[in-house]
C-alpha cells in the first residue's frame, strides 16, 4: 500500500484538490494507496512513502530535511493536471524502485 | 406517534452535525460506495462537525479575553477578521440552516453551469461553507426562517460560485496561459480592485519573476506559524496596556504578559482545530459534489482554491502579501479615525488572498501593480470588514467578522436589501460591474442582475 500525503497551507483546498486527482490517478494505473491531504505544519508528523504538494510548501517540507524525507517530496507545478501528476508519480516510483504491491 | 415526528424533527435532523453526516451519506450512496466505506464517511462528517464546534469554544475564550484587555487598555474595540472563527460562532446558532444552505449552493451552482455558458463548479468546499454562513446568518436575522431562509442564502451563493470565477476569468487565463481551471475562492472583488490599480499604475513596470526574494519569508507560508508571529504582539501589546492588575482577574496567578502569551497560542489551537473539523467535514461532501457536478455538467471547468495560482507566480505571493499587510496595517489606523471600527489585520487572509491579489497585479502592472496595488488591496479588505461590522454589531456578534471580499459583500448586498436599502446594493453591483469591466476590458459584462434578483 503506497501512503501519499498531498500538502498545502491550510489542508482545505489545493491538497484535497490535489488528492482527488492524484486518487483518480493511482486509481486509473491500479496502484493501490492511501491518499490523505493535510496541512504544510503536519505534513511532519505523519509518515508517508510520498508527498505531493506546490513548490512553496516543498521549500518548507525540504528545508533542514534529511535526505531521505527530501526525496519523498513531490513537486507539482499544476494543481489538477492529471497527465503531470501521473507523469510524476511514475517516474517517482521507477526512482525508488518501490514494490507497490507487498507494503502492509 | 407525535413525539416520534417530534424527535425526528428537533432531535435528529434539528442537530447540525447530524444532519450533515446524513448529507454526507447521502452523496456516499449516490456515488455507490461499500457499507464500510459509507458508514465511515458519515462518521467521521459527524465528528469533524463535533471537532470544529471544539475549535470554536477554544477560539470563542481567547477572543474574549482578548476583547476584554483591548477594551481596556486601548478604550476601543478591535475586531479579528477570521472567516473561521465568525462561521463556526454562526455554525453553533445556526448550524442546520448553514448545511442545508450550503447544499442549496451546490445545486444552483449545478443548474447555472448546466443551463448557463458559465461553466463554473466551485470546488472550493470551505469557501462555500463560508458564503453559506453569511447567507444564513444574515437571513435570520432579517426574520427569515425554514425554507425561505436556505433558499436566499443558497440561491444567491450559488449564483456567487458561478459568477465570482466568472469575473476573475480573464486574468487567470492571462496568468496561467489556458482556460481549463478557474479560481474558486470568494476574495475575488478584492483582486479585481488589485487588478485595476494595477492596471492604472503598471504601465512598462517589470515583473515580479525577475525579483530575487530572500528565503527569509519561508517560514511564513506555514499558516499557523504565520499567524502566531501575528496573534502574539496582538495580545502581548494590549495586555501590556491593560496593565497586571486588570488581567490578575483573568490569570490565576500566571505572570500577565505570560498569560496573554499562552493566551494568543491558544487561538492558534483553536484554529488549528477548528480546520482539522472543517477537513473532515468536507471530506465526503467536496467529492460527491465534483462527482455529481461533473456527471451533469461535462465539460465543467472547476474552480479551485488560491493557491492554484501561486506556481506561476511565486514572488508576486510574497510581494502581493507583504504589501497587503502594509495596506492592512495602514487601515487599522487610519480607518477607526474616520469612525470605523478598527479592524486588526488577519494574516491568513494578508497571505491567501493578498498573495493571489498580488498575482493578480503583477499580472497586469507588473512589480509596480503587485506593491501599490496591493497595499490599496491591504486597505480595501480592512475597509470592507470595518463596513460590515455595524451590521454585524446588531446581530449580536462581537470582535470578530468575516475576513473575505467576497462573503463580506454578499452579506453587505443582502443585508442592506433587506433593509430596503437599494441605493446601496445598487451601487455595490454597479462598483463591482465596473471593476470587472475595466480589469477584463472589452469582454462581456458581468451579470450583475442575477445578484439583483435572488436578494
Amino acid at each position: 500500500m503506497l501512503k501519499v500525503l498531498c500538502v498545502c497551507g491550510c489542508g482545505l483546498g489545493s491538497s484535497f484538490a490535489i488528492e482527488m486527482s492524484a486518487k483518480a490517478v493511482l486509481k486509473k494505473l491500479e496502484i493501490p494507496a492511501k491518499v490523505e491531504h493535510t496541512t504544510v505544519s503536519e505534513a511532519g508528523a505523519f509518515k508517508s512513502d510520498m508527498i505531493l504538494t506546490q513548490k512553496v510548501f516543498a521549500d518548507i517540507l525540504t528545508a533542514d530535511a534529511s535526505e531521505e524525507e527530501i526525496r519523498r517530496v513531490v513537486v507539482l507545478n499544476k494543481l489538477t493536471d492529471k497527465e503531470e501528476i501521473e507523469e510524476k508519480i511514475i517516474a517517482f516510483l521507477k526512482l525508488h524502485d518501490m514494490k507497490v504491491t507487498d507494503h502492509e | 406517534m407525535n413525539s416520534f415526528v417530534e424527535f425526528i424533527v428537533k432531535d435528529l435532523l434539528g442537530q447540525a452535525s447530524i444532519l450533515i453526516a446524513f448529507i454526507a451519506m447521502l452523496g456516499l450512496i449516490l456515488q455507490k460506495k461499500s457499507l464500510g466505506k459509507i458508514a465511515e464517511g458519515t462518521f467521521k462528517t459527524l465528528l469533524g462537525f463535533l471537532i470544529m464546534m471544539a475549535g470554536i469554544n477554544i477560539i470563542v475564550a481567547t477572543l474574549t479575553f482578548l476583547n476584554d484587555i483591548f477594551t481596556h487598555g486601548f478604550g476601543m474595540k478591535g475586531y479579528i477578521t477570521d472567516v473561521a472563527a465568525i462561521a463556526g460562532l454562526a455554525n453553533r446558532e445556526l448550524g442546520s440552516e448553514v448545511a442545508l444552505t450550503l447544499m442549496v449552493i451546490f445545486a444552483v451552482n449545478i443548474i447555472i453551469a448546466r443551463l448557463t455558458p458559465l461553466k463554473y463548479i466551485f470546488l472550493t468546499g470551505q469557501a462555500l461553507l463560508w458564503m453559506a454562513t453569511i447567507g444564513a446568518v444574515i437571513g435570520y436575522k432579517a426574520g427569515l426562517t425554514g425554507l425561505p431562509l436556505i433558499l436566499t442564502g443558497g440561491i444567491f451563493g450559488g449564483a456567487m460560485a458561478v459568477l465570482m470565477p466568472a469575473l476573475a476569468q480573464p486574468v487567470v487565463r492571462r496568468i496561467t496561459g489556458s482556460d481549463d481551471v478557474a479560481l474558486g475562492h470568494f476574495c475575488t472583488i478584492g483582486y479585481l480592485v488589485q487588478a485595476a490599480v494595477a492596471k492604472v499604475v503598471g504601465k512598462g513596470s517589470r515583473s515580479t519573476e525577475d525579483l530575487e526574494l530572500p528565503d527569509n519569508f519561508k517560514f511564513l507560508q506555514d499558516t499557523y506559524l504565520a499567524m502566531a508571529v501575528v496573534m502574539v504582539p496582538m495580545y502581548l501589546i494590549p495586555a501590556v496596556a491593560a496593565g497586571p492588575e486588570y488581567i490578575s482577574q483573568f490569570s490565576n496567578g500566571v505572570n500577565f504578559l505570560m498569560y496573554a502569551f499562552m493566551q494568543s497560542i491558544q487561538f492558534v489551537a483553536g484554529v488549528f482545530v477548528l480546520y482539522s473539523g472543517v477537513r473532515l467535514l468536507l471530506n465526503e461532501l467536496v467529492p460527491a459534489f465534483r462527482g455529481i457536478a461533473m456527471r451533469i455538467v461535462p465539460d465543467a471547468k472547476p474552480a479551485l482554491d488560491c493557491p492554484v495560482l501561486f506556481p506561476y507566480a511565486p514572488n508576486a505571493v510574497i510581494v502581493g502579501f507583504l504589501a497587503t499587510t502594509v495596506g492592512s496595517i495602514i487601515g487599522m489606523l487610519v480607518f477607526p479615525m474616520f469612525g470605523l471600527a478598527m479592524i486588526l489585520p488577519g494574516l491568513l487572509t494578508n497571505f491567501f488572498a493578498g498573495g493571489t491579489a498580488g498575482v493578480f497585479g503583477n499580472a497586469l502592472g507588473g512589480r509596480r501593480g503587485a506593491v501599490i496595488g496591493g497595499v490599496v488591496h491591504g486597505l480595501f479588505i480592512t475597509f470592507l470588514p470595518a463596513i460590515l461590522v455595524p451590521m454585524l454589531e446588531s446581530y449580536g456578534f462581537t470582535g470578530v467578522t468575516f475576513s473575505d471580499s467576497d462573503v463580506i459583500s454578499s452579506g453587505l448586498v443582502l443585508g442592506h436589501a433587506f433593509q430596503n436599502n437599494w441605493l446601496f446594493v445598487g451601487l455595490f453591483i454597479i462598483f463591482v460591474a465596473f471593476l470587472a469591466w475595466f480589469v477584463n476590458g472589452k469582454s462581456a459584462k458581468p451579470k450583475g442582475e442575477k445578484i439583483h434578483e435572488s436578494a
